[in-house]
């Protein structure tokens, strides 16, 4: 059995190319929006705007200035989160996402029937449908490619190798060492999802971030749907329960002498 | 930010919103007939040949809306089965849309089983394979199958609002009270529907009356529950403000709890209160699913 | 004893050159190793003659032919210029080309024109290839970058009352195009010889035809050139910029 698999993306070296869009689109025949026909966006260079069943990868625009040339544009490559505990996994009814031997998420696009409880579940909101094949789709890791012994196209093509792909405890390895380095350069350098015991059980695609995780859209604490199951389920439950008796007491059968009392008005509240 | 408003929207829309009201009414329905069936009088006979008719004809709308919705309507029963290794199971129990796709089969099965008994008693069946089947289910099993449809009925009405709450999507995942709030209004609705359509099978004035007074109660359970459903969002509430907010207070508030309340206690005609009472359990769906539709991370910090 | 290697660490065998750099020339070229008496090629060059595209293999600061300007830069203003040069009499390089002077096709502002008080400079992005013809009909790299745009400082656009996406008409003497404004903070407001210039910017990918269309932004550029090559001056010239 495979290890763990996955990415290290250190956001300080992208350089906002989009070569993993286009490669990610390349390797999977995937559809421009509208035929390449679109427009633009007016939020920096971004116009992809989010990742979605045609987009598998995003890369984001952050501009923080204070004025004119004053200030840094921020630049990150979005993409499944292939989290260790993963919400979509989770709520799919009909079990065509699963997790593969490389310890990666992947949507079964011949067992998906587009439900679409998979693009509510992501706490990151990296699945959509995609219109083609009416069925919900996502970064699969290039999952294809790993079984032959390949790297995934986006981290083939990134130039800077600001997108890392490897066994995920050599990458931890690797991004703790930079964040070191970048700390001892003044960098406010921290790592988003390579903690085993933080959320979703760690993120096998993690990323080292210069700002908080709000600043590139991500949550601060991502959580599975299934927190909320017990409490709504209960509170469900006691409505019901309420409901019911009050069905009880208002529909039972009425003894002779009530009847007769004038034929049971519309009732006291 | 609460972290719901980092997630995608669903795209559930007008299939999904008529399902839930649809199945609210079909489950209240349902819950109405089985306890008019097991504590009633024969008097009420009518009320539960016509609940069950209803949630017969509910649930089978049920499915249909949902599997018109699917993005691949002829794979719905890969929700039932694994669709590489049928006829193995396909079930979750943590999964309200997995326990829900069987939940609804089940429902239907036994509600429309209950409607096909009620109808057999009344006469009213002309095919020969539907009269066995409906003149199977009486007496003491007839009774169990409308108490399984009943059952069954709730959990139908109100497993949608958990469903949503199953997600992390902002305004559904930010509070435990969204099933709690289907379970009333589909109990409101219920009751409505079958003030409506009650009379036409005879039913008489007390049953409707009785009806009526127990969709008061509903309704009363039904406002509190949506205070707390309010008060449990929190900061979340800034959602509303806005169209939807308007359809929340106007429409289901006022049009859809109150004035049905005012009419019910002025004891008006029956029939107004029953359809407002309708129209509010609809803006309550589409509300609660189109408020949080629109709200997506980019949207929200490009300030639409 | 030799250094350890820095990129591997490694100890280093006595007699190589080690380094995160690949020199151009022999690895083991001793610094004093001296030229063959009939070396030819490399051979000819000694241990102390690293620049082997050179004849002498020195590393040289100027050309003594081959260029019309030189020996060494200095600062011209651009022949459209919002300013006089800070530094020198002389506004302009002397040598550089002007085609079809005093053509009507070809008009030049004067320096500090107040009909054309903003520079700008063109270039390049990522998604789209020069002029555009090839990548602005490929669907995956058209719908990245899809419209042609104008990007321009916060205070330009409060002073002409223009928000992010509104179409301007950008003018020049040689004419005017249409672009969606970007506001941004990454260009802007700059002081140049006491005076308060607005800097504005446009990529120049493309033309009518294709996926993704827009105006082309060489219509703006003038008929002026690089004294050697002749690239013509798309770097930095003069001009307007007004809501559509």
């Amino acid at each position: 059995m495979p290890e763990p698999m996955g990415f290290f993306t250190d956001t300080t070296v992208c350089i906002g190319c989009k070569a993993c869009e286009v490669a990610c689109k390349e390797w999977n025949q995937l559809p421009a929006e509208n035929g390449g026909v679109g427009e633009l966006s007016g939020d920096s260079y971004d116009n992809t705007r989010k990742l979605d069943g045609i987009h598998w990868r995003h890369v984001r625009f952050i501009e923080q200035f204070k004025a004119p040339y004053d200030g840094r544009w921020l630049m990150m490559s979005d993409v499944c989160k292939h989290c260790v505990q993963a919400g979509c996994l989770e709520v799919c009814p009909t079990g065509a996402i699963i997790r593969t031997d490389f310890d990666t998420v992947v949507i079964q696009s011949d067992v998906c029937n587009g439900c679409r409880a998979c693009i509510a579940a992501c706490p990151f909101g990296v699945i959509d449908v995609n219109p083609v094949s009416g069925t919900a789709q996502k970064c699969t890791l290039c999952y294809d490619r790993l079984k032959v012994g390949l790297e995934p196209a986006c981290s083939k093509a990134c130039p800077t190798d600001s997108i890392q792909f490897g066994s995920i405890a050599e990458l931890r390895t690797r991004a703790h060492k930079r964040v070191d380095q970048l700390k001892a350069q003044g960098v406010k350098a921290e790592l988003y999802g390579a903690d085993p015991d933080g959320a979703l059980g760690g993120l096998n695609s993690f990323y080292l971030l210069i700002d908080e995780p709000e600043v590139y859209g991500l949550p601060r604490h991502p959580q599975l749907p299934s927190r909320n199951l017990t409490k709504s389920a209960t509170f469900s439950a006691a409505s019901a329960a309420v409901l019911g008796v009050l069905a009880l007491v208002g529909l039972r059968k009425r003894r002779m002498d009530e009847q007769s009392r004038g034929g049971g008005g519309a009732g006291n509240v | 930010m609460s972290d719901t408003f980092f997630s995608a929207a669903p795209h559930w829309a007008w299939f999904i919103i008529l399902y839930f009201f649809v199945g609210g009414i079909a489950g209240g329905a349902s819950l109405l007939a089985a306890v008019a069936d097991w504590f009633g009088g024969p008097e009420d006979r009518p009320v539960v040949r016509t609940g069950y008719n209803v949630a017969a004809v509910g649930a089978i709308l049920s499915g249909a809306l949902l599997t018109i919705d699917l993005g691949r309507p002829l794979r719905f029963w890969h929700m039932l089965f694994q669709s590489a290794n049928f006829p193995t199971i396909m079930f979750k129990g943590w999964s309200p849309i997995s326990f829900g796709a069987w939940g609804l089969l089940l429902f239907g099965l036994f509600s429309v089983l209950a409607a096909l008994g009620g109808m057999a008693e009344e006469g009213r069946l002309s095919n020969p394979a539907l009269r066995a089947v409906g003149g199977a289910v009486r007496g003491g099993l007839a009774k169990l199958v409308g108490g399984v449809a009943g059952l069954l009925g709730v959990f139908i009405a109100g497993y949608t609002g958990i469903l949503l709450a199953v997600t992390n999507r902002p305004v559904w995942a930010d509070s435990p009270w969204l099933g709690a709030l289907f379970i009333a209004s589909g109990m409101s609705t219920g009751a409505a529907a079958l003030i409506l359509l009650a009379p036409r099978r005879g039913a008489t004035e007390q049953s409707l009356a009785r009806l009526s007074a127990f969709d008061t109660r509903a309704l009363v359970v039904e406002l509190l529950v949506l205070v707390l459903f309010l008060a449990s969002l929190g900061s979340v509430n800034r959602v509303w403000v806005g169209f939807w907010g308007l359809v929340l207070l106007v429409g289901v508030v006022g049009l859809g709890i109150l004035a049905p309340l005012r009419l019910h206690m002025q004891r008006r005609p029956l029939a107004s209160a029953a359809k407002l009472v309708l129209l509010g359990g609809f803006l309550l769906r589409l509300a609660t699913i189109f408020v949080s539709e629109g709200i997506e991370h980019y949207r929200v910090t490009a300030g639409m | 004893m030799n250094p350890p290697d820095p990129k591997t660490k490694k100890p280093v065998p006595k007699g190589k050159w080690v380094g995160y750099d690949v020199p151009d020339f022999a690895v083991t070229k001793a610094p004093d190793a001296q030229p063959k008496p009939d070396g030819i090629g490399l051979d000819a060059l000694s241990g102390t003659q690293p620049f082997i595209m050179r004849a002498d293999g020195r590393g040289w600061l100027f050309v003594p032919a081959g260029l019309v300007d030189g020996p060494l830069p200095t600062h011209y203003e651009p022949h459209e210029s919002p300013i006089q040069n800070p530094l020198y009499k002389q506004q302009t390089s002397p040598v550089h080309k002007v085609w079809a002077p005093g053509k009507p096709y070809n008009k030049l502002a004067a320096v500090g024109d107040p009909k054309f008080p903003y520079v700008i400079s063109t270039y390049r992005l990522t998604e789209h290839y020069l002029a555009g013809a090839m990548s602005r009909w490929l669907p995956w790299l058209a719908e990245l970058q899809p419209e042609l745009f104008i990007e321009l400082g916060h205070d330009l656009a409060k002073e002409k009352g223009i928000k992010n996406l509104d179409w301007v008409v950008v003018s020049s003497p040689r004419g005017h195009i249409r672009a969606k404004a970007l506001v941004t903070h990454r260009i802007g407001v700059m002081h140049i010889a006491g005076k308060r210039i607005h800097h504005v910017g446009m990529p120049w990918h493309w033309g009518w035809m294709g996926l993704s269309t827009g105006d082309v932004v060489n219509d703006l550029t003038s008929w002026v050139g690089d004294p050697n090559v002749s690239i013509h001056e798309g770097k930095a010239f003069v001009c307007n910029v007004e809501k559509a």
